[in-house]
């Protein structure tokens, strides 16, 4: 048997801010994880009275408790949160703070302190990963050079030490976007910082729309796998388009000059182009264990990506994690 | 063929399917000729917008005077009136703490500045905090609060535009005495009425009387439908009243929908006796909630403006 | 719409599945809407079972008591009336105890046209000019059409029209992507076969160019003949032989198979069209073409954007007044 445990991402069930909000929603979403086999819900973090799962004040506000969530869950048939994703550059309504980046020395003690924030509550919901978003988007700031690097590595490093005295990995997520994908950054940071404390999210789809092979990146850095997000990807950011600025608007959200559709779906989708099994086997060699968390992103019909990964994880995956 | 009085403009709320779900208008310059095209169709004159779309007309149209230029494109006049969101809190940002009247009367002339290559008719804001965040509601904090938009009345009067005030159910100032008592502390040459009906009804205010009441401060409406009527906590309901009361999940629809609360022909009668000139804002936020459609909704809602209102006066 | 044409629109697109446009209040919003884009006559599918209330006559009459119960429910979402009504002889239905039926066999000619008569009657009580008829099946279930095979559908036309004229409603014949009479030669052949006192064409402008047809051109030499249009756009054109694919209702106009499709028919003035919207339509009125040009968009999004989107092409590209 293997300690792989099996999550599900519940952005793709809030597309708008004002989607979401109502509890009921959020029982059938979870519910619906849960009927699907998964064993773990992530939470995505965000902030004001409409994300009432976006955070632990409003966590509290909304279910009196951590416990009172957690009994929400378990009503759901979900055992616990597996892991919140967090990105510093998201401001903070509760904090009155804009945007904090990981490149700026100043902003290292707030991004601490918001870490902390969320690991106390992960812990407290039988959670223990913190998926960070590891560096702005390229097209954004200037290429990471060596003192840019020796920044990140610094704040992460700090991160996940404070993370840590709460039983609560920090996990380093880079997305499609990100200044970390060119060259060998990814691998420089890594390099300037310490296993025990800066663990690596390996995403799927976000490294194959970079076009990068995910199963390079476990061979690689199978040791510092700390957590993994399944998500397949429909298209390849060949052109590099990642490099423009503001590529959030430009490119992830309206595809970039080919407008593609949609980048994300969940695994297993038509047209998908990770090969899961394979990654899971790749995993399994690197001795994973730990959360394996599914997700398809803005999606047309989000109880239906559910099932249906639900499906290739019962089907495929859990078969192959299970020595099968 | 007689000079039109009323106008009929849309409010800056939309949701069509993309192909990863539901999108705004603002997503693409598709999504938004889409958008332009689907209002125009069904009649509507122009838009209002909210004022944090600024960023993404810098981003996308070169700012509001490009953005506007797009609007006109698809036949439509203008944006006529922006909706200033502002993020209430008691810290920084909150009417009735005059500690935090400086940092609103810099966002206010921050906010001008950006649209004054344009001309607007009104900036509406909600004037109070959430209900919760004020009360109890006392005759101090109507007159803090209303002396705040006297000042920032007297800003955007100097670019040509209204303030004017817009009372959500679940905004510090709802009900109707302590409505009226604010107006009676506000300067009318800077402070206006923005009736909307849907919101007064939902508060238990008669939206009709109460534009009979003040008509003579009233800038503009909000055309819009409930089919109920705030209970208990609603108003207060923490944290949020809009979305997560026990009530409804849906308080708003596009006017004339079934078994709706508002009396639009008696609000029609009282604007013609008032012998009103200008806009009417038609909006229905949220109206893809609960299996609606922002399309259909729009078209209805013109439907019921040309068919019904427009025989009482246009 | 204020104009020299006279435009409808076409009701199929909201009534995309069995189930989703029965409630009165679901159709009343639908009406609504077209009314608001500045529509005020409707053309309706044909149907069959007690879901297709606003389709299958029997129905229909069931719903709201008689035909001057119909119209005055269509007057409530300000729709003045029906233009036409659009009728497929070769779908089994309920009423007629599904039978399966062809128009190129001659032993069906008698029950075809005993099962025309509740839609010639319905369409004379509401006013409605035309019977908009799928002259032939499917090209995939049969053999191409010959000569012998053109003069036998045309009698049965013949026979119909010859009905529908007796209480002053036209027959118009509607040409489709995958009907049996594929070619423009094949398709002249079956006019000819036809009385053109008795019969006429239905010009759809999109099915017409995704089976290879050029509606403009064809509309200039048989102007005569064109007593009905359809107008609406494609984004693609039959590679050749696509029609002929198995199921070509769902393998090739659903994307079941082949070039997998989904969506062939559009809104006009939408991206990569196909049809010369604006050529065709200065042809209608070169010709001062007298019948309805029924705007539609079958298969497509949603339905209430659609019709607004269309809307803002006849006000804005077309330059057709509104009112």
């Amino acid at each position: 048997m293997t300690g792989i445990r099996w999550g599900y991402a519940i952005n793709q069930w809030k597309p708008q801010f004002d989607d979401f909000v109502r509890r009921e929603q959020h029982e059938r979403a979870l519910k619906t994880i849960s009927i699907a086999g998964f064993e773990g819900v992530e939470l995505t973090a965000g902030t004001g009275r409409w994300e009432p799962l976006g955070n632990p004040q409003q966590l509290a506000a909304n279910f009196g408790s951590f416990a009172g969530f957690r009994e929400f869950l378990a009503g759901c048939g979900v055992p616990a949160v597996s892991s919140f994703h967090y990105d510093p550059q998201q401001r903070s309504m509760e904090h009155l703070t804009g945007p904090l980046s990981p490149l700026a020395e100043a902003d290292v003690p707030a991004v601490v302190a918001r870490a902390v924030w969320f690991a106390e509550a992960l812990t407290q919901l039988g959670g223990s990963v913190l998926v960070v978003r590891a560096a702005p988007s390229a097209g954004d700031d200037e290429p990471l050079d060596d003192a840019a690097l020796h920044r990140l590595a610094a704040c992460w490093q700090t991160v996940g030490r404070a993370t840590l005295e709460h039983g609560v990995r920090t996990a380093l997520h880079v997305d499609f976007l990100s200044a970390l994908r060119s060259g060998d950054a990814l691998d420089r940071l890594l390099e300037r910082t310490e296993p025990d404390l800066v663990g690596l999210a390996l995403d799927t789809g976000e490294l194959t729309v970079a076009g990068i092979d995910p199963l390079s990146i476990v061979e690689r850095h199978g040791d510092r796998i700390r957590y993994v997000r399944f998500k397949d990807a429909l298209a390849v950011d060949e052109a590099e388009e990642y490099r423009q600025p503001h590529a959030e608007y430009a490119v992830r959200q309206r595809g970039g000059t080919r407008e593609i559709p949609r980048w994300f779906g969940e695994p297993g989708i038509d047209g998908g182009l990770v090969d899961f099994p394979a990654v899971t086997r790749a995993l399994l060699a690197a001795r994973y264990s730990g959360w394996i968390v599914f997700a398809s992103d803005p999606s047309p019909h989000p109880a239906a990506s559910a099932l249906l990964g639900g499906y290739v994880m019962q089907r495929e995956l859990r078969p192959i994690a299970n020595g099968r | 063929m007689s000079e039109r009085r009323i106008k009929w403009s849309y409010m800056d709320h939309w949701r069509s399917n993309g192909p990863a779900g539901p999108v705004d208008q603002w997503h693409s310059h598709r999504t938004m000729s889409a958008f332009l095209k689907q209002i125009k169709a069904v009649g509507f004159d122009a838009i209002d917008t909210f004022d944090f779309r600024l960023w993404q007309m810098y981003g996308d149209y070169g700012g509001p005077a490009g953005y506007q230029q797009m609007v006109q494109d698809h036949g439509l006049e203008r944006i006529v009136n922006t909706f200033h969101a502002a993020d209430y809190d008691l810290r920084d940002y909150a009417p009735h703490v005059p500690e935090t009247h400086e940092r609103i009367l810099e966002d206010f002339r921050v906010t001008m500045g950006h649209w004054s290559v344009i001309q607007l008719d009104n900036i509406i804001v909600m004037p109070a905090t959430l209900y919760y965040d004020m009360e109890p509601v006392t005759a101090d904090k109507l007159k803090i609060t209303a002396e705040l938009w006297n000042q920032v009345g007297e800003i955007t009067a100097g670019y040509g535009v209204r303030l004017t005030c817009h009372h959500e159910f679940f905004c510090g100032i709802q009900s109707e005495p302590d409505i009226d008592t604010f107006y009676a502390y506000t300067d009318p040459r800077y402070v206006s009425l923005f009736v909307d009906t849907a919101q007064h009804c939902i508060a238990s205010v008669d939206p009709v009387a109460l534009y009979r009441r003040h008509a003579h401060r009233v800038s503009g409406f909000h055309f819009k439908d409930t089919r109920d009527v705030a209970t208990g906590d609603d108003h207060r309901h923490r944290p949020d009243s809009e979305i997560m009361a026990p009530t409804t999940g849906k308080w708003f629809y596009e006017m004339g929908t079934p078994h709706g609360l508002v009396d639009f022909e008696a609000m029609m009668t009282a604007v013609r006796d008032n012998e009103y000139r200008g806009w009417i804002s038609v909006e229905h936020d949220k109206a893809n909630k609960d299996g609606g459609d922002f399309s259909e909704a729009t078209a209805v809602a013109r439907w019921y403006a040309a068919n019904v209102l427009e025989e009482i006066y246009r | 719409m204020k104009d020299t044409l006279r435009w409808a629109y076409a009701l199929n697109q909201w009534n995309f599945r069995l189930d989703v446009f029965v409630r009165h209040s679901d159709q009343l919003r639908a009406l609504k809407t077209l009314s608001a884009c500045g529509f005020d006559h409707v053309e309706l599918p044909a149907g069959t079972g007690r879901w297709d209330n606003l389709a299958r006559p029997e129905v229909i009459l069931l719903n709201h008591g008689d035909h001057a119960g119909f119209l005055d429910f269509l007057r409530r979402g300000s729709v003045r009336g029906v233009s036409s009504v659009y009728w497929d002889p070769g779908q089994p239905v309920e009423e007629e105890g599904w039978a399966f039926r062809s128009t190129a066999n001659r032993h069906d000619h008698d029950a075809i046209v005993e099962s025309a008569k509740p839609f010639v009657e319905f369409c004379a009580g509401v006013g409605a000019e035309q019977l908009v008829v799928r002259p032939v099946g499917s090209a995939w279930m049969s053999p191409p059409p010959d000569a012998h095979g053109l003069r036998t559908v045309g009698e049965l036309w013949n026979r119909v029209g010859e009905l529908a004229a007796a209480v002053g409603v036209g027959l118009a014949l509607h040409y489709d992507c995958l009907g049996a009479v594929h070619t423009e030669a094949e398709l002249v052949g079956l006019l000819e076969a036809t009385d053109p006192a008795l019969v006429g064409l239905a010009l759809d402008t999109a099915e017409f160019t995704i089976g290879g047809i050029d509606p403009v051109a064809f509309y200039q030499r048989h102007a005569g003949r064109v007593t009905h249009v359809h107008l609406k756009d494609t984004r693609y054109a039959d590679t050749g032989q696509e029609y002929r694919m198995p199921g070509a209702e769902t393998t090739m106009l659903r994307g079941g198979a082949g070039r997998r499709i989904e969506r062939w028919f559009f809104e006009l003035g939408t991206e990569g069209g196909l049809v010369d919207v604006k050529a065709f339509v200065a042809a209608l009125r070169s010709r001062a073409y007298p019948g309805w040009v029924v705007v539609e968009s079958d298969h497509g999004g949603n339905p209430a954007e659609l019709a607004m989107l269309n809307s803002w092409y006849l006000q804005y590209e077309l330059s057709v007044a509104k009112s």
